[in-house]
Parts: C-alpha cells; sequence; structure tokens
C-alpha cells in the first residue's frame, strides 16, 4: 500500500504539477469535511490524514447523527459509511439529499458491499461517489479533493453566474443575446417586462420579429449599432447597441443593448420649446411695448387735435407739431412691424437673400426695450459698408445675434460695451460677425465647454446653458465657423464666419423673387 | 393747482403727457428716468405721481417702492404698455392702478382727479 502511495504521489507531482498547485489552493481553503462512520478507529484515521490536509473534520456515529450534524453545520463534503445502526447509510444518504442545501453536497458512500445492487443503489439515493472497504485511505484523499475543488469551482460559477444575471437583471435597459441567425437565445428581465411576455415565449424566435419589427428588413445586426429609433411597437425611442460575442476568436452571437430614450427626447424637445416659449412670451410682451407708446401718441394726439378742432381753438402750429409727431409715432409702428418679419419666417433654415446688416437693425429695433433696461450697458455698431448678400435664415441669424448678445450681457455684471461689428472677408468669401464685450472673460478651462448643451456658469435657474449651443447648431447649419478671443478680465470677441455662399442656396428665381419682396419700403 | 411728477423714458410720450396734463391744469414737472423720479420727489413735494413701469435703472415698480417709502402719502398711477407680464398686479400690491398704454387722455385725467381727491378726503 506504501508502494502504491508513492508510486501515485511520483506520478502526480511529475506530470501533473498543476494538480499541485490546485491542491495547496485547497488546503489554503479549510474545508469541513463529515466523517458518519459506527467504526471509531476508521473515523480516527480520517480524521488524521484530513486534518493533516488542512481540513477541520466532524464525526458522526451513525446516519441519523449524520443528518443531524449536517442541518447544524452544513459539512463541505460527507464520507458516509453505509452499514451503521438506526439509520444506515443509504436511508440518511436518501434524507440528505432532501434537506436544503442537501442536494449538492458532495457524499462519498463507504462499504464492504461491492455487489452490483448496492453500487447501484448507493448512486440511486444521491451517492456522488462510492468506495469500498478495506479503503485506500490515499485514494479517498484525492478523491475528496478533487470533489472539493470540482464544488469550490460549481460554486464560483454558479455565484458569478448569479452576479450575471442579477446585474443583467437589474439594468434597465433591454438586453437580448441573439445567435447568428438573429434568434433570442436570452434577454434580460427589463426586456420581457417591457414586452409583457414570459421568456420562453420569445426563446428561439428572431429579434426581427419580436421587438425590432419597426425596422426595415435589411436593417439589423452589426449596422443598426448607434442608432436612435423611434418603436412604434415598443412605445418609445431607442438608442440601440449591438455587440458581438465572440466565443473562442470566431463569432458566436451578438447583443443587443437598448436603451429607451423617449423620456430624454421629449424633455429635449419641452426644453427646446419651451425656451422657444419663453422667448416668444418675452417678444411678444415687447412688441406690445413698443408699439403702445407709439400708439399712445397717435390716439392722444389725434383726440387733441379732434376736440380743439371741434371747439375752433385748433391753429395751424398745433395742427403741424400734432401731425408731425404723429406721423413719426406712425413709422415707429411700422418700422417694429417690418422688423417682426425677422421672426415671421419661422420655418427652420429657410434660406433667403439678406442683408446681415438689416438682421442687426432689426434685431436691436426688436430687442430694444429689452436692452434699455440693461443697466450701464452700452451696444454700439460698427458695420461693414457694401456687405454680399448672404443666404441665410434670418430668423435663425437673429437668434444667434440675440444669444450672443444676451451672452455678453451676462458676461458684464457692473456694466460695460457691446459692439457689433459685420464685415466682409474677399480672401474666404465670408461674412463676418462679431459680438465684443468688456466683460469678465472666459477661463481657459472652461472654453472648451461653452458651446455645449446645457452647460452653464449660472446658478440655477439663470440660464438653460443652451444659449451658445443654438448658436453652434445655428452657425453648423449655414456651414459656417465659430471662434472666440477671450482672457479673464480682458472681455471676450465672438467671430462667427459664414461662407457668402454653400450648395443648396436658393435657386435664382427664388432669390428674385426673395430680394424683389423685399425691397418694398426705402 | 395739482403738481404732478411725470416718469417716462419714451420722449414723444413724455411731452405728449406733459402738453395735455399742463393744458388740463396742472403744474407738471417731466423726468425720463426712475432715478430722477425719486430726487425730483425728495426735493419738491407733489400731488401725484405718473410713472411709466418700463424705465432704464430703476424701473416702475422699483420706482413705486422707493416712492412708497419716501413720500408715502403721495398717489401714484403707473402706465404701461406691457401686458401679460405682471406689473399691473405687482403695483396693485402697493396700491397703484397701473393704466394699460395707449391710454385716453380724457379718461387719465379722471383717474388723476380721482386720485388726488381721495387722498385730500382720507
Amino acid at each position: 500500500m506504501a508502494a502504491e502511495e508513492n508510486a501515485y504521489w511520483s506520478k502526480s507531482s511529475g506530470n501533473k504539477p498543476r494538480d499541485n498547485v490546485t491542491r495547496r489552493d485547497a488546503r489554503e481553503i479549510s474545508h469541513l469535511v463529515l466523517i458518519a462512520d459506527d467504526d471509531p478507529y476508521l473515523r480516527s484515521i480520517l480524521r488524521r490524514m484530513l486534518e493533516g490536509q488542512g481540513h477541520r473534520v466532524e464525526e458522526a456515529v451513525n446516519g441519523a447523527q449524520c443528518v443531524e450534524v449536517f442541518g447544524q453545520l452544513k459539512p463541505d463534503v460527507i464520507l458516509l459509511d453505509v452499514m451503521m445502526p438506526v439509520m444506515d447509510g443509504f436511508a440518511a444518504c436518501a434524507r440528505l439529499r432532501q434537506l436544503p442545501g442537501g442536494d449538492k453536497v458532495p457524499i462519498v458512500m463507504i462499504s464492504v458491499l461491492d455487489d452490483h445492487q448496492s453500487v447501484t443503489r448507493a448512486f440511486e439515493v444521491g451517492a456522488t461517489d462510492y468506495m469500498t472497504k478495506p479503503l485506500n485511505v490515499q485514494i479517498l484523499l484525492n478523491r475528496v479533493h478533487y470533489m472539493l475543488s470540482a464544488m469550490r469551482t460549481e460554486r464560483l460559477i454558479s455565484r458569478a453566474k448569479k452576479e450575471w444575471e442579477a446585474t443583467f437583471d437589474a439594468v434597465a435597459d433591454l438586453i437580448v443575446l441573439t445567435d447568428l441567425n438573429g434568434l433570442i437565445v436570452r434577454c434580460n428581465r427589463a426586456t420581457v417586462e417591457r414586452l409583457g411576455v414570459k421568456f420562453v415565449d420569445i426563446l428561439g424566435r428572431p429579434i426581427k420579429e419580436v421587438l425590432l419589427r419597426d425596422l426595415e428588413t435589411k436593417e439589423l445586426g452589426i449596422t443598426i449599432s448607434g442608432r436612435e429609433v423611434e418603436l412604434p411597437s415598443l412605445g418609445g425611442c431607442f438608442a440601440i447597441s449591438v455587440y458581438p460575442i465572440h466565443v473562442q476568436d470566431s463569432l458566436d452571437g451578438l447583443v443587443y443593448v437598448m436603451r429607451d430614450i423617449t423620456e430624454r427626447k421629449q424633455m429635449e424637445a419641452q426644453i427646446l420649446a419651451s425656451q422657444k416659449l419663453a422667448d416668444l412670451g418675452t417678444l411678444a410682451a415687447g412688441i406690445a411695448h413698443e408699439i403702445n407708446s407709439p400708439l399712445q401718441v397717435i390716439t392722444g394726439v389725434s383726440q387733441t387735435l379732434l376736440d380743439r378742432h371741434a371747439s375752433g381753438t385748433l391753429d395751424a402750429e398745433r395742427l403741424q407739431k400734432g401731425l408731425i409727431t404723429i406721423h413719426r409715432s406712425g413709422w415707429r409702428c411700422a418700422e417694429i412691424v417690418r422688423a417682426l418679419r425677422t421672426y415671421a419666417h419661422a420655418s427652420a433654415t429657410e434660406l433667403v437673400a439678406t442683408d446681415l446688416n438689416e438682421v442687426v437693425r432689426d434685431t436691436l429695433l426688436l430687442v430694444e426695450n429689452q436692452l434699455r433696461s440693461w443697466d450701464n450697458i452700452k451696444i454700439t455698431t460698427e458695420l461693414g459698408e457694401n456687405l454680399p448678400t448672404l443666404h441665410c435664415d434670418r430668423n435663425q441669424m437673429a437668434q444667434l445675434l440675440i444669444n450672443l448678445l444676451t451672452n455678453a450681457r451676462d458676461a458684464m455684471p457692473n456694466g460695460g460695451t457691446i459692439v457689433i461689428r459685420t464685415s466682409y472677408d474677399p480672401a474666404r468669401q465670408s461674412i463676418l460677425l462679431s459680438v465684443s464685450d468688456t466683460g469678465v472673460g472666459i477661463p481657459e478651462d472652461v472654453k472648451d465647454k461653452i458651446f455645449d448643451p446645457f452647460f452653464t456658469t449660472k446658478p440655477p435657474g439663470q440660464g438653460t446653458g443652451l444659449g451658445l449651443a443654438i448658436v453652434a447648431g445655428i452657425i453648423r447649419a449655414h456651414h459656417g465657423e465659430i471662434s472666440l478671443q477671450t482672457g479673464v478680465g480682458k472681455g471676450t470677441t465672438f467671430t462667427v464666419m459664414l461662407p457668402q455662399e454653400y450648395s443648396g442656396l436658393p435657386s435664382s428665381s427664388e432669390r428674385d423673387i426673395i430680394s424683389s419682396d423685399s425691397g418694398g419700403r426705402a | 393747482m395739482p403738481r404732478i411728477l411725470i416718469a417716462e423714458d419714451d420722449p414723444d410720450v413724455r411731452s405728449f403727457l406733459e402738453d395735455e396734463l399742463t393744458n388740463a391744469g396742472f403744474t407738471v414737472t417731466a423726468v425720463d428716468n426712475g432715478a430722477d423720479a425719486v430726487v425730483a420727489a425728495v426735493e419738491q413735494s407733489y400731488d401725484l405721481y405718473l410713472l411709466d413701469m418700463l424705465m432704464p435703472g430703476l424701473d416702475g415698480i422699483q420706482t413705486i417702492r422707493v416712492l412708497k417709502k419716501v413720500t408715502p402719502d403721495v398717489p401714484i398711477i403707473g402706465l404701461t404698455g406691457y401686458v401679460g407680464l405682471g406689473y399691473m398686479a405687482q403695483a396693485a400690491a402697493y396700491g397703484v392702478i397701473c393704466l394699460a398704454k395707449p391710454v385716453v387722455i380724457s379718461d387719465l385725467i379722471r383717474e388723476i382727479n380721482d386720485a388726488i381727491a381721495s387722498r385730500t378726503v382720507s
């Protein structure tokens, strides 16, 4: 027996060094072995051997006690003698398998019985392994070691699986794994909840039918990765990412991650709409104020003239003075209404042949009442002469200027000067519009972020963080560029470069209509 | 002869009001902003203030706040070209009636006389 042992170990250590490593690992983690045997001599030999391997040992003298100890201590492996008083090994094994946690614990049954029937019965009642007496203790130890390491691996795998599944199910995104034919092999809880189905109902069905039936037939797989699509059948808008699954270097399937961005989309739309509404509300109130003042003069002065005429006290000088005032005020109203055209072109990126200087003047006129309430801020213009016509969306250009002006104002809490300049750069065939302030300047670390949507340095509630993002969007739509010169305490100049011509111009006939239309009043 | 202080930044409207109220028999002083109105009110006593609501510097509401502190008994009438910006409600909180432009001058004169009369009574 000793020779056999030595042979085994020398073979093992010679050819399978990795087993030794595993063995050492197993020993580092102390396991609890339960020995159930009515033979105290065998128990003590096994105890010594197992403790020599670093394991802890508990003993039971019969099947009933074995079951009891298992319930209390949950051992990692059980060595179970078959022939025992009170409750034999078969009964104990069957009983153990019924207990919580008892279905997984490795049970090695040990018996002098080596007949076919006994062995079969042992495995029928749930034995993991079966060894006959007289026992080769070394073989037993190696089997125990193997079982423990297998059990440990299984526990790790099962734990990893549970962690992975819990994570998978905790994610709010819909995650679906398909095979190469697009058939669903797995999905997370969010997916079945969204669909209102059980997983078995969609297992093996094409993802195309189950989740992506709103897409074109040819759109599937990696090609739709990164897309944001409206999926009416799921009742929302989703951002879809698709990732390949590689198993042993070959493509095995795909992971679809679908993020519901419906709410985000709605919020973005709402913010944009509310921004527009706020602008519109301010604008409407401003227009009312701008027009009501000259109307006050027109109605008031004309009433006085009428009264005096009726009472015969209207002299020529008073009549002339009154009419001049009425005339001037009437034209002021007309000017304001004309400036409104800048906003009347409501549709997005409607390109119109435009004099940028006119946009600047109209915009300033429209926001004049607001500008007046800007304390200690002076606005001057240096408008370049003979600017070529710019094909642009007047509405958007006005918005761009208002946003830059607002930004400049906010940079000058203690007042200052804003200069609006326009010029033509023949080298680049571009029209330049710049807005300079004498404000606080933009710190270096913030410079890169100022055009990001929702980036703001203003306190909550005082800025949407959209002003400059809208500016950037408008410039993009016009194929232009924006640059800034700034320094902390030195003020900031935003310069917008707008190419005079680019593809997507309106036809010449359209241009004629537009220019003849805009030449109405001089 | 009741003395009226007008604060209105629009020159056409200001001179119109000045003319009409002078013709109606008031002694009129006109300024073009809220701060000057406060200075004028401290220097001299008036029977009524007529204030535009949107002015540079101190706007109408801010001016009302200061004037109500300096001379709480002098009635104030507001004028506003704005609609729906809450000026009227804000002014009402100070017991100030705010009239919407364009206002009929005879209505304005009646409001002025009523306000001065009610002050004299109380």
